[in-house]
């Protein structure tokens, strides 16, 4: 989605992964868990942490700080899973993303949304919306508004098969090619 | 009073119906949303009558549930359909099919017409004239005629599923059916009258009779023939009754003429040709539907439909079992929570509670599950037709011969099943059975044989697709096999590693088909689909005598009976039905834990370290539990840490997230509410094959392209 299309005042729920704030729209946020048991599905690369029973469906975590490059997210009494729902391979889809804590739910008018830069982002450019810009006690912050359907879509999660592959045991036969 | 008998008018339907409707009509007027009905009762004989005017909406016209439900029922009712037409090909002169046939024609055009369908209410009241001429004897019942009905049969499907648009295209195709039809009912009329000609124009007349019973051993399509070849000595005139077949011929030809018909024709009995007197006068000649026959006919019509009524059943929606099906998961997984808080908690009063709850959900799960099954001989009647269209349509003869049809098996299996088995089907038919000239210089009757069959095994369900066809071309396989590079050249698997080699998906373009002979269209698509399915399927065949399918299928889908065992801090799922035993595995023989075989009793056993197929780390615990199990046929064992015991497991998808994750097959909730995962034994012992091989293999034997097709085969 280009950051042109946001045209009027939207909800964010915005969350912390390390030291930076991140916003996901709040139409696609399902609901907020704290962080319970985590069944690890094997065959997965590391940033999927694996799978929870939310009231009797599987739902798949993902860890957002992995996936983004930062170190592995540690369970703390602010630990979150934010359920949200994704469009994967043009299928509807719940997904949970681990976040180190979940801040506010914040507006955000046209005027106060900027397009991404192409560089010097931490994270890969493709992945953010846009930067939304807000001041606050502190001066002006900045948050990174996600777009969730291409941070987990089905070429990101692709990755999930051929990492797979690769660490589950079949690693010895690829030192003979 | 034993049914409604309605008036149909464009926007009132008049219902006449007793105390035993008032359900039904409740439903009616929920259906048509604003509808209105009034209710005038009069005083009958019979007790209380109602006459229920009730006024059909817009709404009623636009697809509703009762449009729905007929959609439903006019399925089953063209599945029967079908079925007696395929018996009438054989015999034509088995009346309880004709009557059955005449009877779903009647109920189509009821229902149809209560329905909103007056278009296939009009159509098959033309069918149904046709086949009252064919009961009376008025008109014969050949071959022609019944690929006709079956054509008949194809458009009502259409008629009923399509949409609007297409109404003028099907009222075309309803035109020249109905035409053809007549042209075929003319024909036996125009031969009646010639017949009454004949007999005036001063030729001898022959009653020939054929009874039904094996003496004659003509089929339906030779009886269609020979009655072909009668109508060339002379005018014929065809009845035919329950008794049997009664041909009266007027001809200038001789008594013996007429036998040397029936020994072309190939019947091993001549039956008996009797000359008739012409002075006994066209009466007696032409014994068309004399009244005792018509009331057999009306006996045989009316026994299967009090039969039917006797079946008390209601038609549900399948979306509600789902939703029953969903509680009883929930329920069993909560079930499964109570125990384990009663069994901490060990209070004797919870734990009676605990357990009478426990009882009561098994029987609850049983019974939610039972609901569900279906008669797999439903997919069966399908498959007659299709094996009958699809011979006919490649010159070849094959015939169909169902057994098992009673086995049950969960619907939403049946569903997935059918489309594996239609390419089964197809295949056998297209590559298997040869053409009838080949199999004849084989040795083999003309007609090529394709057995299914359904059997419970344990609680599996097991299908047998049998044909008795050329088999596979084994040398061809191992050769496309090579050129793709799946063997090594001039390696020379086993029988069974062959025939498995048809399901890898190389062999599966269109142009690899021509060149080996066929079989391999598609199996693998086939075999994926057992896979999800969790049943298995292995292939058998002998060069010259056939191939042979078995597709092994769970019950049901969406609870197991599993063993909970643990590696590492996560838990797993085996399937308990597979599972044979455990034994243990001490550190004290190290050497026999490295190469990875057990010894169980007098026989050895391979096993998997579940730890290493899913690459949990952690030290080995001293003594591990080796879980032998049955995967395809073969003992495999898999160690685990800890075995925990006997889980009810209401089987969750993980989701398209994890679509082609191997090794596992879906996750299940337990008592705690965290999940255990199921683990998909015969992929873990793929994989666990593969790897061997690619290891054992001399590292200079593998060029790239081997490799790539090795890595498609692990997934």
């Amino acid at each position: 989605m280009e950051t042109s299309t946001i045209t009027q005042t939207t909800q964010y729920l915005t969350f912390r992964l390390d030291e930076e704030t991140f916003a996901i729209e709040i139409s696609r946020v399902r609901e907020v868990l704290d962080f319970s048991v985590i069944t690890k599905v094997p065959g997965t690369p590391d940033f999927v942490r694996g799978v929870i029973n939310l009231r009797g469906n599987v739902v798949p975590v993902v860890d957002m700080r992995l996936k983004f490059g930062m170190t592995r997210t540690e369970k703390t009494v602010n630990t979150c899973v934010i359920i949200i729902e994704i469009n994967f391979d043009g299928e509807a889809a719940v997904l949970g993303a681990l976040a180190d804590s979940v801040q506010e739910v914040m507006d955000l008018g046209p005027d106060q949304v900027e397009p991404a830069p192409k560089i010097g982002m931490r994270l890969n450019a493709e992945f953010i919306k846009a930067l939304g810009k807000r001041t606050g006690p502190n001066g002006e912050r900045f948050v990174i508004i996600l777009d969730t359907d291409k941070v987990f879509s089905g070429t990101e999660m692709a990755m999930v098969e051929e990492a797979g592959a690769i660490s589950d045991g079949q690693a010895p036969a690829q030192p003979s090619l | 009073m034993t049914g409604i008998t309605y008036g149909f008018r464009p926007a009132v339907l008049i219902l006449y119906a007793n105390n035993a409707f008032l359900p039904f009509l409740k439903k009616l007027k929920k259906t048509s949303g604003s509808g209105s009905y009034m209710i005038s009762h009069s005083q009958m004989t019979q007790g209380m009558e109602f006459a229920f005017h009730f006024r059909m909406e817009e709404k009623f016209e636009n697809g509703d549930i009762l449009r729905e439900e007929f959609r439903a029922e006019a399925a089953e009712i063209i599945q029967e359909l079908e079925s007696s037409l395929l018996a009438l090909e054989k015999n034509p002169l088995n009346a309880a099919a004709i009557s059955s046939v005449l009877r779903d024609f009647h109920t189509l055009k009821g229902s149809g017409a209560m329905c909103g369908f007056d278009d296939v209410s009009g159509f098959t009241h033309h069918l149904e004239s046709v086949y009252d001429l064919v009961r009376s004897g008025r008109m014969a019942l050949d071959k022609a005629v019944i690929e006709l009905t079956l054509n008949a049969c194809d458009l009502i499907k259409l008629m009923i599923t399509a949409g609007r648009q297409d109404q003028e295209a099907m009222s075309k195709r309803q035109a020249e059916l109905l035409a053809l039809f007549d042209s075929l009912a003319d024909n036996g009329q125009a031969d009646t009258q010639a017949f009454e000609e004949n007999l005036a124009s001063g030729k001898a007349v022959y009653r020939i009779r054929l009874s039904s019973g094996e003496e004659t051993a003509l089929s339906g399509p030779e009886t269609g023939f020979l009655i072909q070849e009668l109508r060339k000595l002379g005018e014929c005139a065809v009845t035919s009754g329950d008794a049997g077949l009664e041909i009266y011929i007027g001809t200038q030809m001789t008594a013996d003429d007429i036998r040397d018909v029936f020994i072309i024709s190939g019947a091993t009995c001549i039956p008996d040709i009797q000359s008739v007197e012409r002075a006994k006068g066209p009466a007696s000649k032409m014994p068309a539907p004399s009244l005792a026959k018509r009331e057999q006919a009306s006996c045989v019509q009316t026994s299967p439909e009090n039969s039917r009524s006797s079946i008390s059943s209601i038609r549900v929606p399948f979306s509600k079992l789902d939703e029953l099906l969903n509680l009883v998961s929930e329920l069993v997984t909560v079930q499964a929570r109570l125990s384990r808080v009663a069994a901490i908690k060990a209070d004797p009063q919870i734990i009676s509670i605990s357990e009478e709850v426990e009882r009561l959900t098994a029987d609850l799960r049983a019974n939610a599950m039972n609901i569900r099954m279906m008669p797999i001989g439903t997919i069966f009647g399908t498959f007659k037709r299709l094996v009958r269209d699809l011979a006919t349509g490649l010159g070849k003869e094959a015939e169909l011969v169902a057994e098992g049809g009673e086995t049950e098996l969960d619907k939403t299996v049946i569903e997935k099943l059918n489309d594996a088995l239609v390419h089964i089907v197809r295949n056998s038919i297209d590559h298997g059975v040869e053409p009838p000239d080949k199999r004849e210089l084989a040795g083999k009757p003309r007609k090529g044989t394709i057995s299914l069959s359904a059997a419970h095994s344990g609680d599996k369900v097991v299908i047998r697709i049998a044909d008795d066809g050329a088999g596979l071309d084994r040398e061809a396989i191992l050769a496309k096999a090579a050129e793709k590079g799946l063997i090594a050249p001039g390696e020379s698997p086993q029988e069974k590693e062959t025939a498995l080699l048809v399901l890898t998906p190389g062999f599966s373009t269109a142009k690899d088909v021509t060149d080996i002979s066929g079989r391999g269209v598609g199996l693998d698509v086939v075999k994926k689909t057992i896979d999800a399915l969790g049943g298995s399927l292995s292939l058998e065949s002998s060069r010259g005598e056939g191939t042979v399918i078995v597709l092994s299928l769970p019950l049901t889908l969406a609870i197991i009976e599993g063993l909970l065992v643990k590696a590492g801090e996560g838990h797993f799922i085996l399937p308990l039905s597979d599972v044979r035993e455990c034994v243990e595995l001490s550190a004290g023989n190290g050497s026999m834990r490295a190469g990875h075989i057990v010894q169980v009793r007098d026989r050895l056993v391979p096993y998997v370290r579940l730890r290493e197929q899913f690459a949990i780390g952690g030290a080995l615990p001293p003594i591990e539990h080796v879980i032998v199990m049955n995967v395809n046929g073969e003992m495999i064992g898999i160690a685990v840490d800890q075995v925990i015991g006997g889980h009810q497991t209401v089987i969750k998808p993980l989701g398209k997230v994890f679509k082609d994750l191997g090794g596992i097959s879906g996750a299940t909730i337990l008592g705690d509410g965290t999940l255990a995962l199921i683990v998909d034994m015969p992929d873990i012992a793929r994989t666990a094959e593969m790897e061997e091989a690619l290891t054992k293999r001399a590292p200079g034997m593998m060029h790239a392209g081997k490799f790539a097709c090795s890595q498609n085969l692990l997934h």
